[in-house]
């Protein structure tokens, strides 16, 4: 009795919160249940009738769009470390990299029933490199001297310089590592548009399994094609006759919601491991990457802390790096982690593959050990520069709609402030968040670091992606907090020139390189990322998990689509993973 | 022409000036509630100087702590004491609603005078300005304007609440000026030689000293309700903790699913309490200044 009016209370409470934002669900009705698969995203929509994937202001995540309304080449398994064709078949470089041929996968169509051929794809990047306003226009730029058609399945695409690790460059070919990728359009939708920035794109034309029924604020519902060319080509069906991206607000309604089974699965962020833990409870058939602690998958993208390296007095390393000692990451792991990860002093994941990295650079670590909460050093530091704490005023800009990084801030704000920092917390949202971040308005904010390969994470701070403050950066983590070295750009183009599984020849180069960065320390790195992202069992099943990992528990990611529908497997062709029905 | 009762030449006998703060002292609802306000102020502020700003921190407690001696309403999520936190909310929230109480009556109490004693184009076009701010609902606008400055202040919040405050006294101030002006000891007073603005405060504004005093009380009430509301929907101070603030964390964070009652529960507490309070003044002040209450009271 107790805990029923206790739970009316909360629902009660609830509402009261979220009244203004309560979703509406009224045109979703035939939509059932059991049919569709619910995920929780993080925050309303802005503008839902903007589906233009390149266009600013536009969603491609919490919309599905990459995830189920467009398809890939290829789609990195970063769990399994597989490399899997989708849209493409094979690539290969020529002998000295400069150009890459990709061979297209034969009975792909669009949704409107047009076929996908090498025309799209020059089509594609011929419209980036006309229209710089557009997502992946500048790193297109930078990297594509021209695409040609070979034949219609068959495309090379010329780079500018030898580069045998372009098929890792997710911002300039279509193959997803983490997060997203280049995405090919329907030439013979596009070319009729005079303004491919401006158009709306309400109701597009993908490859994916899906097509877009409704958009609203609140959400997004898909709706499965019967005449989707996998069906065709793999013989398979993608369990979910609908999807639903769906904000139910914050925390805790996203936690009722998953007790009460209105949600299959949520986003990154949504949950802290205490509200999980009472989720599960409520609902035993809800769950996420393993059973116990830390129950979060290592998420690829560290979080570090963009400083602008172009805003005096961070210009200066020694105020970076005091920053940076100032900064107790345990008590930040303990608090706003409840445990969940562990600190970080290095931009990439501690995965296996990476371990090489990381040692190659232990003596360097132990020359900068910037990651230790030293007050002292940071007094030193910022002695050796002619300040003091005091004289420091640091504009932190967080995203209101991330719990994640609203307790961070309130950590490190309160660590900053008692070595006597003046911090000022900006939170912002939406657009207004985006645009502080990479137009450099800021002194500090939180950012993951994508994708983070060791090699492709120091492309990051690469001079190629400087713009000058007041300019939107090529991306946020592609280098917002403006870092210019040249010195350190030779380094990593060395690097970038070696073949990804040329270790021996890249370990050298990559101390070099790593010793400039910690010298110079031009972000702060701050923890590992867990990705605790809940799964319901109730509805669906198949979800990949510590006991069974076939792929990446992601629900944000382009990769979302393959754990829905499974794929094939690259070496035997057999079919692995996808959701079903369950008890079905 | 009718002759002038002596009564209403003479002084008006609007309250008996004198006996006023005895008649509020000897009003039980006035002197609780007051009593109340001024133990949640003094325990608040005379605790704050017994607290270290470095008890004031995220990690200076246990985090997710059920109250206990070493901290006595628990801890919240982050590790911060909730009672260490009262210290700083409750003065920041009456901070809020006397600030922006002052400044709604204030302005209010100029403006309706104006408009109602001056009358013609100044009174016209002070109506409008009323009318206008009157038919706005000022939450849609307070969410607007605390939207844009994100990251206020306490005292800008409370500048911001304050400024959307003054229409309803105005209006009825300038009722009351409208009708007061009319009055023969004020013709009396304009033929004796006084000057408007000598007029206007010697001769209105005493007449209306209560019924300010209780619209004042209603600010109070109303800004440190409008500065709840604004800080659970995210737009309040982020660095400062008022007890709309604590309850937006509470919230944010998930204190209910997780049974953290004691980090959600006392600022409801404390708001019930304080308004509780607040209306027993403004009760006990209304039943004192007008006399036909006080004599059945």
């Amino acid at each position: 009795m107790q805990r029923y009016k206790l739970w009316s209370l909360v629902v009660l409470l609830g509402l009261l919160v979220t009244g203004p934002a309560a979703p509406a669900f009224a045109d979703q009705q035939e939509v059932t249940r059991a049919e569709t698969l619910k995920i929780a995203i993080p925050a309303q929509i802005t503008d839902p009738t903007n589906l233009n994937i390149y266009a600013a202001g536009s969603d491609r995540s919490a919309t599905g769009l990459h995830q189920f309304i467009y398809e890939y080449f290829f789609y990195n398994n970063l769990q399994t470390g597989e490399f899997i064709p989708w849209l493409a078949e094979s690539y290969e470089y020529s002998t000295d990299n400069t150009s890459m041929t990709v061979k297209l996968r034969d009975g792909v169509t669009w949704s409107d029933g047009q076929p996908f051929t090498a025309d799209d794809v020059v089509f594609t990047y011929e419209l980036l490199a006309k229209n710089p306003g557009m997502g992946n226009s500048a790193e297109v730029t930078k990297a594509v001297k021209s695409v040609e058609k070979v034949d219609s399945l068959n495309v090379k695409i010329n780079l500018i310089t030898g580069n045998p690790r372009f098929h890792l460059n997710r911002e300039a070919f279509p193959a997803v590592g983490i997060w997203g990728a280049l995405t090919i359009l329907p030439k013979h939708i596009w070319e009729k548009e005079a303004d491919p920035l401006t158009f709306k794109n309400s109701d597009p034309v993908g490859t994916g399994p899906y097509r877009v029924r409704d958009a609203s604020q609140n959400g997004v519902t898909l709706e499965r094609r019967d005449d989707w060319w996998g069906t065709k080509v793999f013989e398979v069906t993608p369990a979910p006759r609908f999807v639903q991206f769906t904000f139910v607000g914050d925390e805790q309604n996203v936690a009722l919601a998953l007790s009460n089974n209105d949600l299959d699965a949520a986003w990154i962020g949504l949950l802290s491991a205490g509200t999980f833990q009472q989720v599960t409870a409520q609902n035993p058939n809800v769950r996420a990457w393993t059973q116990e602690l830390p129950f979060a998958w290592p998420d690829p993208c560290p979080r570090g802390l963009m400083i602008n390296n172009d805003n005096p007095p961070f210009d200066k390393p020694e105020v970076r790096q005091a920053l940076s000692h100032l900064i107790d990451r345990q008590a930040v792991v303990d608090l706003a982690y409840e445990g969940t990860t562990t600190p970080a002093w290095n931009i990439w994941p501690e995965y296996d593959g990476n371990i090489p990295y990381s040692e190659a650079i232990a003596d360097i670590h132990e020359q900068y050990p910037i990651d230790t909460f030293d007050p002292a050093r940071a007094e030193e530091l910022l002695a050796s520069v002619g300040l003091q704490p005091s004289d420091i005023t640091v504009r932190y800009v967080v995203n209101a709609d991330n719990v994640e990084e609203q307790k961070n801030s309130q950590v490190i704000a309160d660590q900053l402030t008692a070595a006597g920092i003046n911090v000022e917390v900006q939170p912002l949202t939406g657009n207004a968040n985006a645009d502080a971040r990479l137009k450099g308005d800021f002194d500090m904010t939180q950012q993951p670091f994508c994708p983070g390969y060791p090699v492709e994470n120091l492309e990051l701070f690469h001079s190629k992606y400087y713009v000058p403050l007041g300019e939107s950066a090529p991306w946020f983590e592609r280098n917002s907090f403006r870092y210019n070295n040249p010195e350190f750009d030779a380094l990593v183009d060395q690097m970038l020139a070696l073949p990804p599984d040329a270790t021996d020849q890249i370990l050298p180069v990559f101390h070099d390189a790593m010793a400039i960065w910690y010298r110079d320390l031009p972000i702060i790195p701050l923890v590992e990322t867990p990705a605790l992202v809940p799964f319901n069992f109730t509805y669906w099943e198949g979800w990949p998990t510590s006991e069974d990992p076939w792929n990446m528990p992601v629900t944000w990611w382009a990769t979302t689509g393959l754990v829905v529908t499974g794929y094939p497997d690259p070496a035997t062709g057999e079919w692995v993973g996808g959701l079903e029905p369950a008890g079905g | 022409m009718a002759t002038i009762p002596v009564e209403e030449i003479a002084h008006p006998p609007v309250v008996p000036q004198l006996g006023i703060l005895t008649h509020l002292l000897h009003n039980r609802k006035f002197t609780i509630g007051l009593a109340v306000i001024l133990v949640l102020l003094l325990v608040s502020l005379i605790g704050a100087q017994f607290v270290d700003p470095a008890e004031r921190r995220t990690g200076a407690f246990p985090a997710r702590q059920s109250p206990s001696w070493d901290a006595i309403l628990g801890t919240t999520s982050l590790g911060q004491s909730v009672a260490i936190q009262l210290t700083q909310a409750i003065p920041n929230s009456m901070l809020v609603g006397f600030i922006a109480a002052t400044l709604g009556t204030v302005i209010g109490a100029i403006i309706g005078l104006a408009s109602g004693y001056f009358g013609g184009k100044v009174d016209a076009l002070l109506r409008i300005l009323i009318d206008v701010f009157l038919s706005v609902p000022p939450l849609l606008f307070l969410i607007l304007i605390a939207s844009l400055l994100r990251g206020v202040s306490v005292p800008t919040m409370a500048l911001i609440i304050g400024l959307f405050a003054w229409a309803w006294p105005a209006r009825a101030v300038r009722s009351q000026a409208l009708s007061l002006k009319e009055r023969q000891f004020v013709q009396v007073a304009r033929l004796s030689g006084m000057g408007d603005l000598e007029i206007v405060f010697r001769e209105l504004l005493p007449h209306m000293l209560t019924w300010l005093g209780a619209n004042f009380l209603n600010a109070f009430i109303t800004a440190i309700l409008a500065e709840s509301g604004l800080s659970i929907l995210g737009l309040g101070p982020q660095r400062d903790t008022t007890l709309g603030i604590m309850l937006y964390w509470a919230l944010r964070y998930g204190s209910i699913l997780q049974n953290f009652w004691w980090w959600w529960l006392t600022p409801v507490i404390l708001l019930m309490v304080l308004f509780l309070a607040l209306y027993l003044v403004h009760l006990g002040l209304d039943e004192v200044g007008n006399p036909r209450l006080r004599a059945h009271g």
